[in-house]
């Protein structure tokens, strides 16, 4: 197994032995993402001397002793382009940061780094992170690595894809709906989705701020467990950041006998594509075969979550995008005064996509709609919540699918946003209760992968972490797309 | 597969009337539950979405039970100008239609009655979160209007308000 086959911890465990250089490292990412990039478009920028700069440091000036204390020595990461950072351009996937260059590093970007981590490059999104395809960035689209006529799922599309095809073996994401599960399932990768409030959010750029949650996209559970460990911190620049304990580094797998694992009704429907529910109950299977108690429940207020989701999230983002205006950063387009500056600018920065979310969030804010709408929203969000409260009186976890189905090409769900919206059915829901979700991967089907997704109740990480960890250990060692080069 | 409890079986063939072929993701969808089969009045939905997903047209041009926008023209032109975006007369129908449609489908939390339903406000118990009142080093003025597309002695620049501004 090559360098290019190590997860996270492997290649800190081997840069804090001596064994291979930092330098090494970020030279393998470097020329795995020139080889694959092409193909792939998973990066928007890659700084390769600032990594490289970066990595000859930690290896001149860094004692071994030192290292040991760095539990991502040396470990090219990515970051999603909606994470400020000083070193790189942040640009969210619009056309209206084109150029903009944060004068400070979100907070996830200061842990990562004083870990040992290497940040290599930022990592295409749809634009605002307002999608479920990566398509809707204003630089691109992202391929999809086990078949490049297929999206990789969004918005967190780029960071899914860089992961899966081995540019680097730890990513961040961001998730309001799905955006970190949905291209984990797509691309066969793991991520994670905190509870709400885990990790701070200082530094990511809004987009609707009560759902919004930063989590890691890694190839093995443990990946997921140490960058949880070290960026679930309480930090006082963000006011909904929690302070509630840190995420153990290395949790032990679930003793799967005494787990009691709940299927909600809602999600086994008939519904989901054949060869994704073969799969999903072959791995079901296996966890009872190790003595796991599966529990059929209910969460009866689920068939309400995407309406939900389509008024609170937009409704939020309408506020968040109110600061592109030209004024402060980004694009300014001149007009004749100053409502026609903020307007042509506006009108030229922001895609189709996050105009039609601003314009559907606006009118579920204006005057005489908001009760019909937001405040209605809230009230079924309640709901929806309660749901998952009392599941959780009956089982420790919840399992799913992650996505109803296999991913889509390119293009094809383009015409209708309604249908693209839908795609998030099986995800939302962990958004709007505030609990934390896990997409794991659990095999192919016709070459794609299919992602089984863990449901926790809220701070469960450690739980949800340790059952990924036990399945993970039961299932056969996922594979990678790409792995003959870029001929596929 | 015993332990997996199966939902009720909605058999969209018989809700989408006239419809020959279905989108797959649609009748997916319709199976899960997400979209509304019975109950208020969305079977055009399953009627345009089933015909394969973009027939808006099409679909008005048939036995419409329903007007398909709940929203005007004039009215997305006013929450335009609310969010400061000068749409064009295409993207305006455009939006018009996709907004009409998206609202229609969100009409389906009417079905629930929430008078006696607190809603959300944050879904973790935190409280009022308090900091001293204290001065920490922040960026300097040249770093806060570095990103500003016009600076003049750290000011940010914008075109005149007064005299001729919308208001």
């Amino acid at each position: 197994m090559g360098m290019i086959d190590w997860d996270a911890v492997q290649t800190a465990d081997h840069v804090q032995r001596g064994e291979v250089s930092a330098v090494e490292c970020v030279e393998e990412a470097l020329s795995r993402i020139e080889s694959t990039n092409p193909t792939v478009h998973a990066f928007l920028h890659v700084d390769a001397e600032g990594a490289l700069a970066k990595a000859r440091f930690m290896d001149h000036n860094v004692t071994r002793e030192a290292k040991a204390n760095l539990p991502l020595a040396g470990v090219p990461v990515a970051i999603k382009d909606n994470m400020v950072t000083i070193d790189m351009p942040t640009t969210a996937g619009s056309k209206i940061l084109e150029g903009f260059r944060s004068p400070y590093n979100a907070t996830v970007v200061e842990l990562l780094e004083r870990a040992g981590a290497i940040v290599v490059g930022k990592t295409n999104m749809d634009e605002f992170a307002m999608g479920s395809s990566t398509e809707h960035s204003a630089f691109g689209v992202t391929r999809n690595p086990w078949d490049p006529t297929r999206v990789p799922g969004g918005s967190s599309g780029g960071s899914a894809a860089a992961v899966a095809s081995r540019m680097v073996p730890l990513a961040l994401g961001s998730d309001t709906g799905g955006s970190i599960r949905l291209p984990a399932s797509y691309c066969g990768v793991f991520g994670i989705k905190p509870t709400y409030g885990r990790v701070s959010r200082y530094g990511l750029i809004a987009y609707a701020s009560s759902l919004d949650q930063i989590g890691p996209l890694a190839r093995s559970v443990r990946d997921l467990a140490r960058t949880l460990h070290l960026i679930a911190r309480h930090d006082a620049k963000d006011a909904t950041s929690l302070d509630v304990g840190i995420i153990s580094e290395a949790p032990m797998p679930t003793a799967l006998q005494s787990l009691r694992i709940g299927l909600p009704e809602e999600y086994f429907g008939e519904g989901i594509d054949i060869r994704v529910r073969t799969l999903i109950e072959k791995t079901l299977d296996r966890l009872r075969e190790f003595g796991a108690d599966l529990i059929p429940i209910s969460l009866p207020h689920t068939r309400y979550a995407i309406a939900t989701y389509y008024l609170i999230a937009p409704a939020e983002a309408s506020s968040n995008l109110s600061r592109y205006d030209g004024v402060r950063y980004g694009l300014r387009v001149a007009g004749d005064d100053l409502i026609h500056m903020y307007q042509n600018t506006r009108q030229e920065g922001f895609g189709s996509e996050v105009k039609r979310r601003i314009l559907l969030g606006t009118h579920a804010l204006s005057a005489g709609y908001y009760d019909a709408y937001y405040l209605k929203a809230q009230k079924v969000r309640t709901l929806i919540r309660q749901d998952f409260d009392k599941a959780f009186d009956k089982v420790d976890l919840i399992v799913t699918p992650t996505v109803a189905d296999l991913p889509f090409r390119l293009g094809e769900r383009d015409l209708d946003p309604l249908q693209m919206y839908l795609t998030d059915i099986f995800t939302v829901t962990t958004n709007l209760a505030g609990i934390p979700g896990l997409s794991q991967p659990i095999g192919l089907v016709d070459r794609l992968p299919v992602g089984l997704q863990w449901m926790g109740p809220p701070l469960a990480e450690d739980r949800v972490l340790s059952a990924a960890s036990a399945l993970e250990a039961i299932l056969p060692t996922p594979e990678w797309p790409l792995s003959g080069g870029i001929q596929e | 597969m015993s332990a997996i409890a199966r939902a009720p079986s909605q058999d969209l063939e018989d809700e989408g009337e006239g419809s020959q072929t279905k989108a797959p993701f649609y009748a997916l969808l319709g199976k899960i539950g997400v979209y509304p089969t019975n109950g208020y009045g969305h079977s055009w939905v399953m009627n345009a979405l089933t015909e394969g997903g973009a027939g808006l047209s099409r679909h008005e041009d048939q036995n419409s039970p329903r007007k398909l926008m709940n929203l005007t023209e004039e009215e997305v032109r006013h929450v335009a100008r609310l969010a400061r975006l000068a749409i064009s007369s295409t993207e305006l129908s455009e939006a018009t239609q996709a907004l009409g449609r998206v609202l229609d489908y969100i009409d389906l939390l009417n079905e629930l009655d929430t008078e006696a339903v607190p809603p959300t406000t944050h879904v973790e118990a935190i409280e009022t979160v308090w900091r001293q009142d204290r001065v920490v080093p922040s960026l300097s003025p040249e770093e806060a209007t570095a990103n500003g597309p016009q600076v003049s002695s750290h000011m940010f620049v914008v075109p005149k308000i007064l005299d001729g501004g919308e208001g």
